[in-house]
């Protein structure tokens, strides 16, 4: 055991500084990561700046750090992704450049950082990348969409933000402070146990991921109680949109699966520094439970990432083809399909670990069961467009990619899903190729198209075209750059994790999986120059009447920017596709009889204090500043409690408010002149449809 | 796994192509319907457009009869192929060596219990035979892999797993761990050869000749580092497979620990 | 706004609060569902009590040696004895609006929650110091350990959401939010206690019958 620590600093020493650690060193490896916090510090102090330059604290903080409201959950959410996918994209360069350096060379980083890199890449890019932006997707859209207000719980929703945010930040001073884990986003003990691991990355991968999941779990929650309660009247569940049975799928995944990885990751942390046998080598402690706990909850956690990708792709098909999404019934049911088998195919992520060739086949055979409902999800996809006028805008660009790209990564999958094949490519590039094929392709092209297709509704104008398709086509392209040879390194026996290469065979491919990696990263500049551009031509690219794609479900019935209180008055469902309906009988943009007051939830700052604290706690069990810790959570108990003690939670809106906003839209409306899907993409159209001839 | 030199590698390799095959059946079309798709039912394009059609009956049990008979036959498929290929079961008929591997950071030992002779980072096999490894780590999980040979299996500490395999033909093939286990996993190699059954007696006796792997020696392997070049072991007192999964069972440090 | 049907009859919100009447519905589903989640984690616990206490035993004590029934049987009477007080305490929600006899049987609650969370205290004490059975001495008794102390900290935090609701109920009275609050309350206690039968049958019983 180490030195009991200070009481004060607990294991926090001046060396544990980037800066520090880097001019003591003076490898390039260690350069490296001070370049790395250096830019993750400026970073900071520049938003910091902003922030007092420009006076935008207060309304930070009274507009978005307080509010309760879904949609502005949704969009900070969403921001936290894209902020994090910089840093995992970064990443994956430094990565992919060491390979590239490092064939019968040790390259420019050490084994050590190496192993921080990958771990970092997978552990951000799933929780505090794909996590957030699905979340923060299904968090603005899904409610509009069936007809509500708000979620059931809207302070429990900012409390998971708020979570997410914690964990987050704990990986981002990572990155100043300390070291991360090596262990990789999986964290296998003994590599992870104490005496392997002994300093406190592992511990931060722990706290960041259980903070994350928390929030996950909150997040499962509010979303399927929403779904079965607040619906509105008529809008039986078979009349949702599919983007809502598939969040509907994914929250209940989320509620079930995110347990067994906290258990765990505590579970870890007790045998690292309170001396208990879960998962060690001796005294009764058995690794192979963590492998079943962590895929427990690993094998649903990668549904849970695709699900709402496929519910993206089902409206974003439908809506751009003009046509009802094929096989409604066959696609809800595939859905439901896939969420509940994603349960019984966990083993299939450690086949090699010794079970008996009878367990191992059984598994395997659930797993290539799943590739049954996702195929027909796949072609059902197709059949939409079938029959359909389709305009190839940015959101379907990135669809036909997907579709291409997508069930190639599933064959893979069926192809591993054998064990005798997977004996093979296991921990090769193989594997890791298989599943960026499907996560790429399938929820990265989808959080993307999502994006783009909603983005009217969260901020009133489009994204323009030009720089969207310019980012599909560097997607796209830099995609199979970077992956393909992934499949044949790995056949051709690469392990995967792996520093340097000694083999000069692997040296032409991994360049070129470097050129792919930067055509990523281009893509990546290229979304970020498109919201640049929109912004500044956000006039011209204004849609105020709020339905610029023709669209079919309810989101698209109202303003954009979507009012606070979403509808004026709740409407009532009389079958699928409602809004397009409504649209066809000439029934779209009526003037409610009645309004009534309209009661919303009222501001409140404890889930930044939540935030913020349980941020400072986590920091403190990680460096054992136990002072740190204790005052975190207890801060967070206050602030919890101090809420819970107040008896006005929500305020009133008055109902002439809500008419004034609704008149003077429906008068935008009146002087809006709708135009037919050919001008979809032109300055023109200002949020009206014209009705496509039949 | 392309260019196998092993009865499991090439049953990998054929297993592989078989389930691409059927497979293509699922795949194909798609690849086929997307660009004529894409082409006619383009906005400005040549397709008649059907705004309301959403469902065909027959449409749908292709749908999901299809890609269900291809599972049922990559299934049956499957069933058997694992079961030929249990990597606990041997390979083949005939007198079967049996070889003990200790997995160190970051090196390997192969113990030859009836030969008694060790080599470190060199796995030396006769063409033909069957051989049956018995794999534990000193260390922490890892995964003993020659991809030419065909297949891996985990090696964990204070736990015994075992492999078998059969070359067939001569040759020296690549051999690794896949399980990330620290800073110099990437340079954890050792080189599988296979040789003629006479040229391998020739080998075993010839490293009889070698010092013997002493306590000192097996402190030597538990430092962690990668070994410059194979090592040679002539004589194998004790057990040191049985005493490394006893002493790690019982926490007790392995010797060069601490 | 449409009228909703009666939806959730426990609480006799509507006649005075009409609106959140109709949310408790929502409020009291989304709470099982956090049930739910919570059964997943003591289900976990469970399975993995199961595969270390056959397996994981080392050369420490085994449950059949560790184990005896008398005192896990007191703390099984102390936390039905406590559901059924938190019954009543419930039934003077649902039917009058005596706070004082609510205040009673809640106290009754609290009282027989301490009892059980210092008896089983004084049990962690004596298998860690007394009987030389700490968690870090073998897998099963990890397990035995995190299972066990995960029901008592679940318990105590019951406790203290106790303590903050008669607080609320002083300061505000019979309020509709105080009256979800001691609803889910309830049901949290319920489930526990749930948890605990089956912690006494599959660790104390099996343990000393085996």
């Amino acid at each position: 055991m180490a030195e009991p620590a200070d009481l004060l600093f607990g294991l926090l020493d001046r060396g544990d500084i980037v800066f520090v650690d880097a001019w003591h060193k003076g490898t390039a490896s260690a350069a490296v990561a001070a370049g790395a916090g250096g830019i993750a510090t400026a970073g900071l102090i520049s938003v910091l700046v902003l922030l007092t330059v420009k006076g935008w604290w207060r309304p930070l903080w009274q507009d978005w750090l307080t509010s309760l409201d879904h949609k502005k959950i949704g969009i900070m959410y969403i921001f936290l992704a894209l902020v994090m996918f910089a840093r995992a994209l970064a990443e994956a360069l430094v990565m992919r450049s060491q390979q590239a350096a490092a064939v019968g060379d040790p390259g420019f980083l050490s084994g050590e950082h190496f192993g921080q890199l990958f771990s970092t890449h997978g552990s951000i890019m799933i929780f505090f990348m794909a996590m957030p932006f699905l979340t923060g997707l299904i968090n603005y859209v899904m409610p509009i969409q069936i007809g509500a207000r708000d979620m059931s719980f809207p302070f429990m929703n900012a409390v998971s933000l708020a979570l997410t945010a914690a964990g987050a930040a704990l990986v981002m001073t990572s990155l100043v402070i300390g070291k991360f884990s090596t262990g990789g986003w999986s964290g296998y003990p003994p590599f992870t146990g104490i005496d392997f691991s002994p300093g406190p990355g592992v511990d931060y991968w722990i706290w960041a991921i259980t903070l994350s999941s928390i929030g996950s779990t909150l997040t499962g929650i509010n979303f399927a109680v929403t779904i079965y309660k607040e619906r509105a009247p008529g809008m039986h569940l078979m009349r949702m949109p599919l983007f809502c049975w598939t969040a509907l799928c994914t929250s209940i995944l989320m509620v079930f699966s995110m347990t067994p990885l906290t258990l765990a990751t505590l579970m870890l942390w007790l045998d690292r520094h309170f001396g208990f046998h879960f998962f060690t080598v001796d005294s009764g402690g058995n690794m192979m439970n963590y492998a079943n706990l962590f895929w427990l909850f690993g094998h649903p956690e990668v549904y849970i990432l695709i699900l709402p990708a496929f519910g993206v792709w089902s409206e974003v098909i439908s809506t751009y083809s003009g046509k009802a999404l094929y096989g409604y019934r066959s696609m809800v049911y595939a859905t439901m399909c896939i969420a509940v088998l994603s349960f019984t195919v966990w083993l299939h992520h450690f086949f090699t670990m010794g079970q008996s060739a009878q367990l191992n086949a059984v598994f395997g055979i659930a797993t290539m069961a799943i590739g049954i409902p996702t195929g027909v999800k796949v072609y059902d996809w197709l059949l939409t467009m079938w029959g359909g006028r389709i305009r190839f805008t940015a959101p379907m660009l990135f669809a036909t990619g997907f579709l291409v790209s997508f069930v190639f990564g599933g064959m893979t999958g069926v192809m591993l899903a054998n064990p005798t094949v997977d004996f093979a490519v296991h921990n090769s590039l193989f594997l890791v190729a298989h599943f960026h094929n499907m996560l790429i392709p399938g929820l990265l092209f989808g959080m993307i198209a999502g994006m783009q297709f909603w983005f009217p509704l969260a901020f009133g104008f489009r994204l323009e075209e030009r720089w969207g398709i310019i980012a599909f086509a560097l997607f796209f392209a830099g995609f199979y750059m970077a992956f393909m040879p992934l499949y044949a390194m790995g056949l051709m026996g690469a392990a995967r994790r792996s520093s340097m290469w000694l083999d000069p065979a692997f040296a032409s491919w991994v360049a070129i999986a470097l050129a792919g990696a930067l055509m990523i990263a281009g893509g990546f500049v290229s979304l970020i120059v498109q919201i640049a551009r929109s912004i500044r031509r956000r006039a011209a690219l204004a849609v105020p009447a709020g339905d610029p794609w023709d669209g079919r479900s309810l989101e698209w019935a109202l303003p954009a920017p979507t009012p606070e209180w979403n509808f004026p008055v709740q409407p009532e469902i009389s079958s699928r596709d409602a809004f397009l309906e409504a649209k066809r009988a000439d029934d779209a943009y009526q003037m409610p009889e009645e309004f009534e007051d309209i009661e919303m939830p009222r501001h409140t700052g404890a889930p930044a204090v939540i935030g913020v604290a349980l941020f400072l706690s986590s920091f403190g069990i990680v460096w054992q500043m136990w002072w740190l810790a204790f005052a975190g959570a207890l801060a967070t108990l206050a602030a919890w409690i101090a809420h819970s003690f107040r008896r006005e939670t929500g305020r009133t809106i008055p109902a002439a408010e809500v008419e004034r906003a609704h008149c003077a839209w429906l008068e935008t409306v009146r002087h809006t002149t709708p135009v037919p899907r050919e001008r979809e993409s032109t300055p023109a159209n200002r949020g009206l449809a014209e009705e496509a001839a039949t | 796994m392309l260019h196998p030199a092993g009865e499991v590698a090439a049953r990998q390799k054929a297993h592989l192509s078989e389930i691409f095959l059927w497979m293509m059946i699922v795949i194909l079309p798609l690849f086929l319907a997307l660009p004529f798709i894409i082409w006619r039912y383009r906005i400005g394009g040549g397709g008649r457009y059907t705004a309301r059609w959403n469902f065909s009956w027959p449409l749908e049990i292709v749908l999901w009869g299809v890609p269900l008979a291809v599972v049922c036959v990559l299934g049956w498929n499957l069933w058997h192929e694992t079961a030929k290929m249990d990597p606990y079961a041997p390979v083949g008929t005939g007198d079967v060596l049996r070889i003990d591997a200790i997995a160190y950071d970051w090196k390997w030992l192969f113990l030859y219990r009836e030969a008694d002779v060790a080599s470190a980072d060199r796995l030396v096999l006769p063409v033909g035979r069957p051989v049956e490894l018995r794999l534990t780590s000193a260390t922490a999980l890892q995964a003993f892999s020659v991809p030419r040979l065909g297949g891996q299996i985990y090696a964990m500490p204070g736990m015994a797993s075992r492999f078998n395999l059969r070359a067939e033909a001569t040759g020296r093939f690549e051999g690794l761990n896949t399980q990330y286990n620290g800073a110099h996993f990437a340079r954890q190699r050792f080189v599988a050869e296979a040789m003629t059954p006479a040229a391998f007696e020739d080998w075993i006796a010839a490293t009889g000749e070698a010092p013997p792997l002493d306590a000192e020696a097996l402190v030597g392997l538990s430092e962690p580092g990668v070994l410059e070049a194979p090592l040679a072991f002539g004589t194998v007192p004790g057990d040191p497979f049985q005493e490394t999964v006893t002493r790690l069972m019982a926490g007790k440090p392995l010797p060069g620990d601490g | 706004m449409s009228e909703k049907k009666v939806l959730h009859p426990g609480l006799n919100l509507h006649a005075t609060d009409p609106g959140r009447h109709s949310q408790a519905e929502t409020t009291v589903f989304g709470f099982w569902i956090f049930l739910m989640a919570d059964l997943v984690l003591f289900a976990l616990l469970l399975a993995t009590y199961g595969s270390m206490s056959a397996h994981g035993v080392a050369d420490g004590p085994g449950p059949d040696e560790l184990f005896e029934l008398k005192m896990p049987l007191i703390q099984t009477l102390v936390l039905l004895a406590s559901s059924f007080t938190i019954g009543m305490a419930m039934l003077h929600v649902k039917y009058s609006s005596d706070l004082q006899g609510l205040s009673l049987w809640l106290a009754a609650t609290a009282l027989l929650g301490l009892v059980f969370l210092v008896l089983e205290a004084r049990d962690f004490h004596r298998f860690a110091v007394t009987e030389d059975a700490p968690p870090q001495r073998s897998g099963f008794l990890s397990i035995y350990f995190l299972l066990t102390g995960t029901h008592w900290l679940h318990v105590a935090c019951g406790l203290v959401w106790m303590a903050l609701l008669a607080v609320q109920t002083r300061a505000w009275g019979l309020a509709s939010q105080v009256k979800l609050r001691l609803m889910r309350l309830g049901l949290y206690w319920h489930m526990l206690d749930v948890v605990w039968v089956a912690i006494f049958t599959f660790v104390y019983l099996f343990g000393v019958i085996s």
